[in-house]
């Protein structure tokens, strides 16, 4: 019986894939390229894992899903709640092929993991390792193995060397119970990588810049990721269906441009001093506030407690706030690209759940959203930041792959070599 | 004492801490920055998921219907 894998590189952009399969630091990498088509892809809006995942393994827009980042707000407030499994509203591809034995390693956007006929290892972001996998019973197991859900973050250059450290620990880790676990009876699998991510984030600068000092940690790290990922294609049977992806791309952070206090300064948002309560701290007379690096929410009076917006204003205070985005200049050069509503990037019944616009940011600039800052940009500590535009999509054996350049369509692709995948 | 009105989740017995996250790079964190996000989970409310601990009490579904003493 024919089996399928998908294997997810989060946050790899096609340009560093293509790049270091080429110069032979993945070699495993140039040997599947070789053997199927890659294809650029678009993610859907806005461009975070949450997102992105979610779309990837329900093959549905996030009006049809439900998920619009990390983050949302709980109903009818200003408390922000976090990405939770249960408020996924369409089944991922493994519960609508329950005849198949699936396993699932590390995929973000999915804990707490739920029942499923397999074994599902839930990824960022899960608190605790023994509560990330199902069934609850391999808690012991996957624990005493010394598995990691992710690396904490550097705080500081001299966290660096750490948490490269890190970095390898976990792959290393996650490849060790990837393997065992495909050790036993499976049709379908799905195993990611999030440390590809996180390198990105932290140091990007360090892959473009031959001349930092991390550079070859950088090539490093990939290199051990093309070891992984032959190691866990080695251990399938010849003729899986076989798809590789990334959820997003990334490019240098830049300079960080933070939009909430844009709006303070032209009189869109005002906040109570820093209190722990974060969005509490928007007044009444707020018209607009940004949230998660993308997001631009109205203060809707159907929304939120305090808001002042009219739904009959809503369209006109849309077209102001792209007009206003879209005039900001730094040095001459545009900061923000595009602004999208709603209506143009999502479609189905959880529409209506999404911030109003999403922003996206032009080549070297990135968004802030803290509601405290004094400051209109800043250099930014992070040297990386996703983009929409540049994910990959490979699939083996496939002679092109022209008609699935968006990553909600990837499912779609497996299945032209996997017929028996129901989406 | 009763949880004080003007108190949140922060100091209330039914909030289990869940970590701390910085969302801008993914990352999960062990330790509070300007930029980390903590989360809970309330005991009493598994429903609301993981959320920022800023319920006040006077707004909290369950304190209304108990006081709570810590």
């Amino acid at each position: 019986m024919q089996k399928a894998a998908i294997i997810g590189l989060d946050g790899v952009p096609y340009g560093l894939l293509t790049d270091l399969a080429d110069r032979g630091i993945m070699p495993n990498t140039r040997s599947l390229l070789g053997d199927g088509a890659i294809t650029k892809a678009r993610t859907s809006m806005p461009p975070n894992s949450a997102v992105s995942w979610s779309s990837i393994f329900t093959a549905r827009n996030p009006g049809e899903h439900g998920i619009f980042g990390f983050t949302d707000f709980l109903p009818n407030s200003y408390t922000v709640s976090y990405h939770h499994s249960m408020r996924l509203r369409t089944q991922p591809f493994w519960q609508r092929n329950h005849d198949k034995r699936t396993i699932i390693i590390n995929v973000p956007a999915t804990y707490p993991p739920q029942a499923l006929n397999g074994v599902h290892i839930s990824g960022f972001v899960s608190p605790k390792v023994e509560k990330a996998i199902y069934p609850s019973e391999q808690s012991k197991w996957l624990t005493e193995t010394g598995y990691m859900v992710d690396v904490t973050a550097p705080f500081s250059e001299s966290e660096i060397p750490r948490f490269i450290e890190e970095l390898k620990k976990a792959l290393r880790k996650r490849v060790e119970v990837g393997l065992k676990l495909l050790d036993s009876k499976w049709d379908m699998t799905f195993f990611v990588v999030t440390g590809t991510d996180r390198i990105g984030h932290y140091l990007w600068d360090a892959y473009e810049n031959t001349r930092n000092q991390y550079h070859d940690d950088f090539i490093e790290y990939f290199r051990l990721v093309d070891e992984a990922i032959g190691q866990i294609i080695e251990s399938f049977p010849e003729n899986t269906a076989l798809m590789m992806l990334s959820d997003h791309g990334m490019t240098t952070s830049g300079t960080a441009y933070n939009i909430n206090t844009l709006l303070k300064e032209e009189g869109y948002l005002s906040v109570e001093d820093k209190t722990e309560s974060n969005y509490n701290a928007i007044r009444a007379n707020s018209r607009a506030f940004a949230a998660e690096t993308n997001k631009i929410y109205l203060n809707t009076e159907a929304r939120f407690p305090r808001g002042s917006v009219k739904s009959s204003e809503r369209v006109d205070l849309e077209d102001e706030i792209r007009d206003l985005l879209t005039s900001v200049r730094i040095g001459g050069r545009r900061v923000v690209k595009t602004v999208f509503t709603k209506e143009e990037i999502f479609d189905g019944p959880y529409s209506s759940e999404a911030p109003e616009l999403v922003a996206l940011p032009e080549d070297g600039f990135s968004f802030k959203t803290g509601l405290f800052s004094k400051y209109l940009s800043t250099v930014d500590r992070l040297q990386g930041r996703h983009t929409e535009d540049d994910a990959f999509l490979y699939l083996r054996g496939a002679d092109d792959l022209d008609e699935f350049t968006h990553l909600e369509s990837a499912l779609l692709a497996l299945r032209t070599q996997y017929g028996g995948l129901k989406l | 004492m009763t949880f004080e009105t003007d108190q949140t989740c922060v100091k209330c017995p039914h909030a289990v801490y869940g970590g701390s996250v910085l969302f801008r790079s993914c990352s999960l964190s062990n330790r509070n920055s300007v930029e980390d996000s903590m989360f809970i989970e309330c005991n009493k409310r598994p429903d609301l998921g993981f959320f920022e601990p800023s319920i006040r009490a006077t707004e909290c579904p369950v304190w209304k219907k108990e006081v709570i003493l810590v």
